[in-house]
Order: C-alpha cells, then sequence, then structure tokens
C-alpha cells in the first residue's frame, strides 16, 4: 500500500512537473511572438518632421506665390505620406510596413528643396526683370529730360512741354513706388508698375522726337 | 540526449500551435474590424487638390479652409480610431467628415471657378471699357488746353491702367480690381473735367453750323471757293460751288479754345471772315499766309463791351489773323493765326483769293457727337 502511494505521488510529481514544464514553453512561445509583435516597423516620424520643415521652408521661399504648380505638387505628396502612414497605422503591428511612407517622404522632402530652390530663382527672375525694366525706365526718363531741353521752347512749345514735365513727374513718383515694392520684395507688382511707367516714359521720348524732328525738318 | 530531443520537439509544437492559434484569433480580429475610409479620404483630398488647382485659396477661401479644416478632422478622427482596439474601431464619423470635406472641395471648386470666370469677364469689360474711355480722352481732349489736374489725373489714370492690364495678363485678378477702380475713376473724372471745360465753348454751336451752312450756301451760290476752319476738329475745309473739295490740317493759336478777345490772348477767332490779302513768301515769315479780316465789326463791339465791364484788358483787340504755312509742328503754337503745312498752304494759296469767305468756327460736331453718343 505505501508502494502504491509513493508510486502514485511519484507520478503525480511528475505529471505536475510535465505541466510546469508545459506552462513554460507555452509562455516561452508567447513571449517570442510578443517580441516578434514588439519588434515590428515604427512609424517614421522623423521623415516626417523634416517633410514638413522643408515645406514650411520653401513657403517661406514664397514658392505658393512663385511657383505655385510645383509647391501644391509637394504638399500632395505629403498628404499621400501621412495617409499612408495612418494606413499602417490602421493595421496590426505586425503587419505594419512604412516602407513606401517613408520612400514618399524621402521624395516629398528632395522636391520640398527643389521646389524651394525654384521660388528662389523664379523670385530672382522676376526680380532681375524688375530691376532691369526699372534701370531701362530711368535711363528713358533721362533721354526724356534730355530731349526736353532739345524741344521746342517759346510759343511754339511752352504749354506742351509743361505737360511732358508733369506726366514725367509722375512716371517718377511711379519709379519711386517701384523702387520700395522691390525694397519690399513685391517683385511681381514691381514689374506690373514698372512696365506701366516704362510705356509711358516711352511715348514721352516718342512725342519729344517726334517735335524735334518736325522742328528740324522745318529748318 | 533523447530528453532533450524531447524537449525540443515539444517546444516546437507548442510554438506552432500557440502561433496558429494566434494567427487565427488575429485573422478573426481582422475579419470582424472595420477597415478606414481611405478611399473616401483620398477623394476628398483629391477635391482639394482640384480646388487648388483652380486657386480657390484666392477665390473661395473660406470654402476651401472649410474643407481642408474637415480633413484634418476626419485625420484626427482616424488616429483616435488607431488608438483603439482593431476591432473595437468605428470610422463612422471619419466617413462622415471626408464626405462632408469632399463637398465642401467641390463647392469650393465651383465657387473659385465661378467667380474667376465672373471676375474675368467683368474686368475684361471694365479693361475694355476704360482703354476706350483713355483712347476717347487721347483722341478727342489730350490736345485741348485743359487745367493741369485734368491732364495728370488721364496720366495716372493710363499707368494704373497699364499695370491693371499687366497684372491681368498674369491672372493676377485679386490686383487688378484696385489699380482699374482708380484708373476709371481719374479717367471719367478727367472726361467730366473735360466736358465742363468745353461745356461753355460748345454753347455756341448753333450759330456755327449756321455760319457753317451760310458759306457752304455762299459758295454754292456763287460758284466760289469758301473756306471753313473747325478749330475742335483741326480741320480746314475747301468748298467749291457748295461741295467739298480740300480738307487739310491745322494748327491753331495755343490758347485756341474760345473767341480771341485781345491782343496776346493766343487765341484763334471764331467769326465769319474774308481774305483780305495774299502774302507771298517776301511779305510773311511764315512761308505764305492768307491775311483776314479781323477783327470784324462783331469782335469790335464784343472787344468793346467786354472792356467796359471789365472783363476784357484794355490791350488792344489785335490783328494780322492770318492762314499761313510753317505748320506740321504737331502742336498749337501760333499766337491765334491757322497755321498748314507748306505743301497744304501751297495747295491753299493757289485755290483760293482775296475775297473769298473765311469761316472759322468752334466746331461743327457737338460735343455729344464727338463723344460717340
Amino acid at each position: 500500500m505505501k508502494l502504491f502511494v509513493e508510486l502514485i505521488n511519484n507520478l503525480l510529481q511528475t505529471k505536475i512537473t510535465k505541466m510546469k514544464k508545459n506552462l513554460m514553453l507555452t509562455l516561452a512561445a508567447f513571449a517570442v511572438l510578443t517580441l516578434m509583435f514588439t519588434s515590428c516597423a515604427k512609424p517614421p516620424e522623423m521623415e516626417v518632421t523634416n517633410a514638413k520643415a522643408a515645406i514650411e521652408a520653401a513657403k517661406a521661399a514664397e514658392a505658393e506665390r512663385y511657383v505655385a504648380p510645383q509647391f501644391k505638387a509637394v504638399t500632395d505628396s505629403l498628404n499621400v505620406a501621412l495617409t499612408e502612414i495612418e494606413n499602417q497605422n490602421s493595421k496590426f503591428a505586425l503587419f505594419r510596413s512604412y516602407k513606401k511612407a517613408t520612400a514618399t517622404l524621402a521624395n516629398t522632402l528632395t522636391l520640398a528643396n527643389t521646389v524651394k530652390e525654384n521660388a528662389a530663382i523664379r523670385k530672382e527672375e522676376v526680380k532681375n526683370q524688375a530691376q532691369q525694366t526699372l534701370a531701362e525706365t530711368t535711363t528713358l526718363v533721362s533721354e526724356v529730360k534730355e530731349l526736353i531741353t532739345k524741344a521746342p521752347k517759346g510759343k511754339e512749345g511752352k504749354e506742351a512741354l509743361e505737360a511732358i514735365n508733369s506726366d514725367l513727374a509722375l512716371v517718377e513718383a511711379s519709379l519711386a513706388e517701384v523702387s520700395t515694392l522691390i525694397n519690399n520684395g513685391d517683385y511681381l507688382t514691381a514689374v506690373d508698375k514698372v512696365k506701366a511707367a516704362n510705356d509711358k516714359a516711352a511715348s514721352l521720348k516718342a512725342e519729344l522726337e517726334e517735335a524735334i524732328a518736325k522742328k528740324s525738318m522745318r529748318k | 540526449m533523447g530528453k532533450a530531443i524531447k524537449i525540443i520537439k515539444r517546444t516546437f509544437f507548442t510554438i506552432i500551435i500557440v502561433g496558429l492559434l494566434t494567427v487565427t484569433i488575429i485573422g478573426l480580429l481582422i475579419l470582424i474590424s472595420p477597415n478606414p475610409p481611405i478611399e473616401s479620404l483620398n477623394l476628398a483630398q483629391a477635391e482639394i487638390g482640384r480646388a487648388k488647382d483652380v486657386e480657390a485659396q484666392k477665390y473661395a477661401k473660406p470654402t476651401i479652409e472649410a474643407a481642408e479644416d474637415l480633413v484634418a478632422q476626419a485625420q484626427f478622427e482616424w488616429k483616435l480610431q488607431n488608438k483603439s482596439y482593431a476591432f473595437l474601431r468605428d470610422y463612422g464619423k471619419m466617413l462622415q467628415l471626408t464626405k462632408a470635406a469632399l463637398e465642401k472641395a467641390k463647392l469650393a471648386t465651383e465657387k473659385s471657378l465661378e467667380l474667376k470666370s465672373t471676375m474675368h469677364t467683368e474686368l475684361s469689360v471694365k479693361l475694355k471699357d476704360v482703354d476706350e474711355k483713355l483712347k476717347h480722352f487721347d483722341e478727342n481732349y489730350a490736345h485741348l488746353p485743359l487745367k493741369g489736374t485734368t491732364r495728370q489725373n488721364f496720366t495716372t489714370a493710363r499707368l494704373r491702367y497699364v499695370e491693371s492690364k499687366e497684372a491681368f495678363e498674369r491672372g493676377a485678378y485679386k490686383d487688378v480690381g484696385f489699380n482699374l477702380d482708380v484708373a476709371s475713376q481719374l479717367i471719367s473724372k478727367s472726361v467730366k473735367d473735360a466736358h465742363s471745360f468745353l461745356s461753355n465753348y460748345f454753347e455756341n454751336l448753333g450759330k456755327w453750323r449756321r455760319w457753317a451752312d451760310e458759306t457752304v450756301s455762299w459758295s454754292s451760290r456763287s460758284n466760289a471757293p469758301a473756306i471753313i476752319v473747325d478749330k475742335f476738329a483741326h480741320k480746314i475745309y475747301v468748298y467749291h460751288g457748295g461741295k467739298l473739295k480740300k480738307e487739310f490740317f491745322a494748327e491753331l493759336g495755343t490758347n485756341w479754345i474760345g473767341t480771341k478777345q485781345y491782343r496776346g490772348d493766343k487765341a484763334t477767332p471764331e467769326g465769319k471772315y474774308h481774305i483780305t490779302k495774299k502774302k507771298t513768301s517776301r511779305l510773311t515769315k511764315y512761308y505764305k499766309a492768307l491775311l483776314i479780316n479781323y477783327p470784324n465789326d462783331e469782335d469790335k463791339q464784343r472787344y468793346s463791351s467786354g472792356v467796359k465791364s471789365g472783363m476784357i484788358p484794355k490791350r488792344g483787340i489785335g490783328n494780322l489773323i492770318e492762314i499761313h504755312g510753317d505748320g506740321g509742328r504737331g502742336i498749337n503754337w501760333t499766337d491765334g493765326c491757322v497755321a498748314l503745312t507748306n505743301n497744304d498752304i501751297d495747295k491753299l494759296f493757289d485755290y483760293v483769293g482775296v475775297g473769298t469767305p473765311v469761316t472759322i468756327v468752334g466746331s461743327l460736331r457737338s460735343l455729344q457727337e464727338i463723344n460717340g453718343h
């Protein structure tokens, strides 16, 4: 009987040991799976921050104004990446992959930098155009002033010259406004304004040249 | 050794079973978990992109901002849902928000296109209107001896107009409006000032037309040449036998608006005169000249009453008004005479003689006719 009890005890002990082992194994398996879960992909937060910063920099370079379609393409690209990230966030951690989003963000970053450069180039082009036309118009104004000294005077042209001088003063005032606009960095408006001033200065020059030509023809 | 293999086998099978169980559970959870409305979100974002393509930020700002705000809310809701267990997520609100964003974005596109189209049409009309007013002023009034401010307003209007046109051509409609409004106001003011300046001048239109008719009738009756000078048109019309035979461009006195009243006023007289002397180049410094009988009786009477009432300075009525050569200068430059180019005075000189009527009128057309309405 005693022997039988010992046998039972031994058997139970073995079972308990086995059960303990099984439990340990199960826990180990869960641990492996948990490790698999927890070691899965992380969202590309740094890339998002960098891309957003690059877009802000492009915005600061007035890309929205000078290269609007390109700037829109960049913001569209960021939106695609953000949607993809959130889409991956919706999935089970094990199945998440941010490769596509990371690639899109890298592309967004490159694009944003290019757009920033393009905006600066375009801005510089418009600035140069404004400055060049301003210089041309200033030269035209000087030429008009020079022609005024040669234009018919006395009873022949006193009134006409007064009118031309008055117009010239308006052109010069407009050129001063153009300079202010250029200094303020509003190059597109400066170009519009300086073109108008150039147009008027050219017409005044033509008017004077015609009057002088008529005067010399009479001699 | 055998025991170790047993343990490894057991471990392997346990992992497989637990793994399969986990995958099954995950698979089931995936099956029962709702999917986020990505398609709807993409549609909304694409529509916002389209709206921006048509410059909704400029032309439908509140609507596009509302659409963007709805998308931001949808994204926030998505993030919020992603924080809960997959099978507990509810994307209903997100879907609603994306749908609302899509509708708003569509509305922004529509509004922007509509406003752009309206602005394009309205600004085109306005630009055309200002352009016509400027051209009209240039053709009809710019040569008048107007007040300084009238001309300054005209020049400023032209500058603003060209500036507006440039902005319009680069599609910056919002930048066009203000300058164009200023241009429109200034040119309208210039035209109004010119009208007001001319309104007294044209009071004598009836008399001028009567003089012109009488002159043409005389030419017809006498079968002889007669000259009509239209000061406003800067034209000399030569009739013979009542029919228009020649037409020349003429330059006048500096202050040609209004009739001549006294010596040195630099005005060209208005009245019915005739040629009293034909001067060849030996007798005039202006190539050739046709002297007329200014002042006539009416001029003398006006001068006397003007001096009496103190309206006219007592400087003498003036004389030696001629139609002469040396013109073609492009400005009104004489002391009151009518100047033609030497070629034209040659033609006129040969065509007329002493006694030929010379009727000088302010205008043959009314101000309304000149303005085209």
